[in-house]
């Protein structure tokens, strides 16, 4: 029996190589080409309206035989309203400020939770059952009004000006703290199922690696296992974040004015209903927008192998609004070397 | 005084006995090969030897000091988590999944302990990283990523990151049992060539070629006793118990 020896790949035929296989434009590239132009036309049409609405008015009214129920100036106008920009700024602030609290609880309760000491288990679980099954609007309405009943009832200064009766008259009165507070503590039970599930998803050979080296459990946490489970947790923490900047909304009932009730109060006066809601709406997909494509520049910045996360923050948008096709046809370029699988 | 004294070491899983009363003494300088099936016990007793598993019973002492337990009135009490680590960090390990620090550069990984355990200034411990680095073969490897490396690169980036600790011991788990064959060799040549310095090593392998030319003494476990023992020239050919003939069949 003799041994075939092939030709190696540098021998073969170079051209071979080169000709990849041929695009076909088919029935779908047309029809896609068909719709987009159909869809570009429709949003430019809309777009255009918004500067010059005449033309929309009269196709609706020639259409319909009504008059476009829509007051398309006022709705521009919603948009130069000062109370309007400063709701936004108390919306984006709050938000901010109860994820970034959120983020800080849930690591300490997700921390508890996988703790030795059998109390910090208890609380941390029961913190997350109570937070987690109970309305945020519950919990905020709790904090706005309930937390300061029970203060001023605590103060040991009758006369009702002790520092806690000031305290009860701060929480109750100022509803940004409340909603803070309460958007918080809600947030942090769910961010410390997060970042749980980001520690748990660490294989356990890292801890016993670092503790062989001599480290103690919080260092290892630190130095070891939380940076590795940040990939884990970032991209849910992004989705909270979004949720939150939403959320936001509900502190309105507490009295706050941020975009929502703002927004409320607007149309309480002017009766122009859908145009402030479609304003406020416009308000909030900008800021989500913004929030997403910071999301995925942080994904790419922590060196998420993913397909759908691009350098540059133009592509990311793109994606975000066109989808991307990569799904049918992914390509398994990204696996590691097959030593380190 | 021997560097690990075991001395009826008991050890449970739940229900199950896993280690049911081992003696073994190792002595400063000595290499020591553990044999045996799967299950036998040989990898949760050398995770015992730097208290990665409490035991349930008998006592070790690494270096004359009881390792992981106080003694309080005759009876054992686990030492505190930060004595347990300062005991540890003299002990070096080698874990047959590598686990490297995925987050970390090679050379990250090597001096990450000596900096934030041993409090060594960076720049002596960069220092000692590149020569352990070298000293198995990697020097220009030193800013690649785990994932970049072959398998039998990353155990040797392993075994650079345990001597950075200087530790008077080292434990090997099984370190070449996740390779592919053709990387098994530069490990084994690492570990041989550390042999040669002196250091006291455990290993529990497979590598039966390792163990006849480098080990002093040859181990043989089974359900969780210690069989046989002896120097490998006569263990591997006039084995006296029929379980390590059976087994020592079974694998060559």
């Amino acid at each position: 029996m003799s041994t075939i020896v092939r030709p190696a790949p540098s021998d073969r035929d170079p051209s071979a190589e080169l000709r990849g296989p041929v695009v076909e434009r088919d029935t779908w590239f047309y029809l896609n080409i068909a719709l987009s132009l159909v869809a570009a036309l429709v949003v430019a049409g809309l777009l255009y309206s918004l500067v010059n609405p005449g033309p929309l008015y009269r196709f609706w009214f020639r259409t319909f035989h009504h008059d476009l129920p829509f007051d398309i100036p006022y709705f521009r106008h919603f948009f130069t309203l000062p109370q309007v920009w400063s709701g936004v700024r108390l919306t984006f602030i709050l938000a901010i400020l109860a994820q970034t609290t959120g983020i800080v609880l849930g690591l300490l309760a997700a921390l508890m939770r996988t703790s030795r000491i059998a109390v910090f288990r208890a609380v941390s679980t029961l913190y997350i059952w109570v937070f987690r099954g109970t309305p945020v609007l519950l919990q905020i309405i709790i904090v706005s009004d309930g937390i300061s009943i029970l203060l001023l009832s605590m103060d040991p200064d009758l006369s009702g000006a002790g520092w806690v009766s000031h305290l009860a008259i701060l929480i109750g009165s100022n509803a940004f703290a409340a909603g803070y507070l309460a958007l918080s503590l809600n947030e942090g039970a769910y961010m410390s199922e997060i970042v749980r599930a980001g520690i748990v998803s660490i294989d356990r050979g890292q801890m016993e690696a670092a503790k062989a080296l001599g480290m103690t459990y919080p260092l290892a946490m630190r130095r070891v296992v939380l940076p590795q489970a940040l990939k884990v947790i970032i991209p849910p923490t992004g989705n909270e974040f979004i949720s939150m900047l939403k959320t936001t909304s509900l502190v309105s009932v507490a009295g706050l004015q941020e975009l929502t009730l703002v927004s409320e109060q607007t149309f309480a006066h002017s009766f122009k209903v859908l145009e402030v809601l479609v304003a406020a709406g416009v308000f909030y997909l900008a800021m989500t927008t913004v929030l997403t494509v910071v999301q995925a520049q942080i994904e790419r910045r922590l060196g998420e192998r993913r397909a759908d996360v691009r350098r540059n923050p133009f592509e990311n948008l793109r994606r975000l609004f066109l989808g991307s096709a990569d799904l049918r046809h992914a390509a398994p370029a990204a696996l590691p070397p097959k030593e380190a699988r | 005084m021997p560097m690990v004294e075991a001395r009826g070491v008991q050890k449970y899983f739940h229900h199950l006995h896993v280690l049911r009363g081992v003696d073994l003494d190792v002595e400063r300088g000595e290499v020591v090969v553990i044999l045996g099936a799967s299950g036998s016990g040989k990898t949760t007793f050398l995770r015992c030897l730097n208290h990665l598993e409490k035991i349930d019973g008998g006592r070790i002492t690494v270096n004359g000091h009881l390792m992981g337990y106080l003694e309080r009135d005759g009876h054992l009490v686990e030492q505190k988590e930060r004595l347990v680590a300062r005991q540890r960090a003299e002990i070096g390990m080698v874990f047959q999944r590598f686990n490297l620090f995925p987050h970390m550069t090679a050379l990250e990984n090597v001096i990450e302990a000596p900096i934030r355990v041993k409090g060594r200034d960076r720049r002596s411990a960069l220092a000692r990283g590149r020569e352990l680095l070298a000293k198995v073969g990697l020097a220009e490897k030193a800013d690649v990523y785990p994932h970049q490396l072959s398998g039998g690169q990353q155990q040797r980036v392993a075994i650079a990151r345990a001597l950075a600790m200087d530790p008077a011991l080292m434990l090997f788990d099984e370190p070449t049992s996740a390779l592919d064959p053709e990387l098994v060799g530069e490990v084994l040549k690492a570990m041989r060539q550390l042999a040669e310095e002196g250091m006291t090593m455990i290993v529990v392998t497979h590598e039966v070629g390792f163990a006849r030319e480098v080990a002093h003494r040859a181990v043989l476990m089974d359900a969780g006793c210690i069989l046989e023992e002896g120097p490998p020239a006569e263990f591997f050919t006039r084995p006296q118990h029929p379980r390590t003939k059976q087994f020592l069949s079974s694998i060559l």
